[in-house]
């Protein structure tokens, strides 16, 4: 492997995988998976052996790629358990003690408010939250990135309007 | 004027070049309209992310250090398989040529009255799983994949992926690609190779030639080619002309 290729990887391996897991956390709402999407993003640049031309941009589209597959096939499977062994399966389980210890009805709230948003709005925030560049985010979302502000002002606004509406529990 | 949401989200990132944020931070010190909505921005979104941190769980602990060494790649079975065969044959001949090795009057003995055979060749060494032979590429506008020549045997496999990049892969035979702003060719001349091509789904226009002729096509969402996807969506464009 390339000596110079290795310190590049470090170095972007030092300044991007604590922001590409917690983008995926936030994503997800699953630390295991985003921490197996995360590494396997790493795990790929590195196998590559050479830098894309954008990294950074090139790391989301791999990360957000790979947790569009894996969604998928913890949907499958997750439909499979419940044909076998009925909806016992679809429960979701207990919350965590880091679950209750950070916050427990604010979290749901956030959790609640993003979901009410569209995809594309819910990455934007995400991303830009992690201090994401706007010419990054512009390439890993396929915008153009001359309007990557006025979408993210419309997304803070879905958010607020999110978060203002009133969740009726069912 | 105002500003609008594209300079106040700009101003409020830092995503201006000096030349235009400076006048434009002038403007909002001195209008209250501006100076107010940029104060606006500022307080929502710090809320904003305080909110989404409370989503956060501990981020593991990982260092590059241990991710390398994860990536490092690692034999197949089949690569495995394959030694462990040379390695009986070659503990086997040397079992059978160690001076008083019972083996040569055991297999003289097990009534095989041959003439001592011709030396056999060798038998192949498996190959060494040297680094993949392509490229892979963010395309612009305009790409072109361009095989120099037609060959005697071998197709291109074509496949639309989700990724960012446009990857063009060789099996079988060695061939040089030469990487251009908006074209990768493949010096294929002679060769027998057999390719992947991966198009990624964003890609604008995207074409394939081989010797000269234009064999597919990708111009947004559609592709337009002589042959049809398989079960798998593959376009198999063969390479003979």
């Amino acid at each position: 492997m390339d000596t110079s290729f290795h310190q590049r990887f470090v170095e972007i391996f030092n300044a991007d995988y604590a922001r590409v897991f917690r983008y995926l956390d936030r994503l997800s709402g699953d630390p295991e998976l985003a921490a197996d999407v995360a590494q396997e993003a790493f795990v790929r640049l590195y196998r590559r052996g050479s830098l894309p031309d954008a990294p950074t941009a090139w790391l989301i589209s791999v990360a957000m790629n790979l947790f569009r597959n894996e969604r998928a096939r913890h949907a499958r499977r997750r439909r499979l358990l419940t044909v076998e062994r009925g909806e016992r399966a679809m429960a979701e389980p207990a919350p965590s003690p880091y679950d209750a210890v950070a916050g427990g009805e604010s979290r749901d709230r956030v959790r609640a408010a993003l979901d009410r948003l569209a995809e594309r709005e819910r990455q934007l925030l995400l991303l830009r939250a992690e201090g994401y560049a706007y010419s990054d985010i512009a390439r890993a979302l396929e915008l153009n990135e001359a309007s990557v502000g006025t979408l993210l002002a419309r997304a803070k606004r879905a958010f607020r309007e999110a978060w203002e509406e009133p969740v009726h529990a069912s | 004027m105002h500003l609008d949401p594209e300079q106040v989200q700009r101003l409020l990132h830092g995503e201006l070049e000096p030349g235009d944020a400076v006048p434009l931070r002038a403007h909002a010190a001195g209008c209250t309209v501006c100076g107010g909505r940029l104060d606006a921005a500022a307080r929502e979104e710090e809320e904003l992310f305080r909110r989404l941190g409370l989503l956060d769980h501990p981020v593991p602990r990982l260092t590059a250090g241990e991710l390398a060494r994860r990536a490092a790649p690692t034999r197949s079975p089949v690569w495995r398989m394959a030694a462990g065969i040379v390695l009986a044959f070659a503990a086997s001949g040397v079992l059978y040529a160690f001076p008083g090795s019972p083996l040569p009057a055991l297999v003289r003995g097990g009534g095989v009255a041959h003439p001592p055979a011709a030396p056999r060749p060798a038998p192949p060494a498996p190959p060494e799983p040297g680094r993949p032979s392509g490229v892979a590429v963010v395309p612009g506008g305009d790409f072109a994949i361009v095989f120099a020549s037609p060959q005697a045997r071998g197709s291109a496999r074509v496949r639309v992926v989700d990724g960012p990049e446009l990857a063009v892969r060789a099996f079988g035979a060695p061939v040089r690609f030469d990487l251009g702003v908006d074209r990768v060719t493949i010096a294929n001349a002679g060769a027998a190779a057999d390719y992947e091509v991966l198009l990624p789904r964003g890609a604008r226009s995207v074409r394939i030639q081989v010797g000269g002729a234009t064999v597919l096509r990708k111009t947004g969402g559609r592709i337009a080619t002589p042959s049809s996807p398989d079960a798998h969506g593959i376009y198999v464009i063969p390479l003979q002309r």
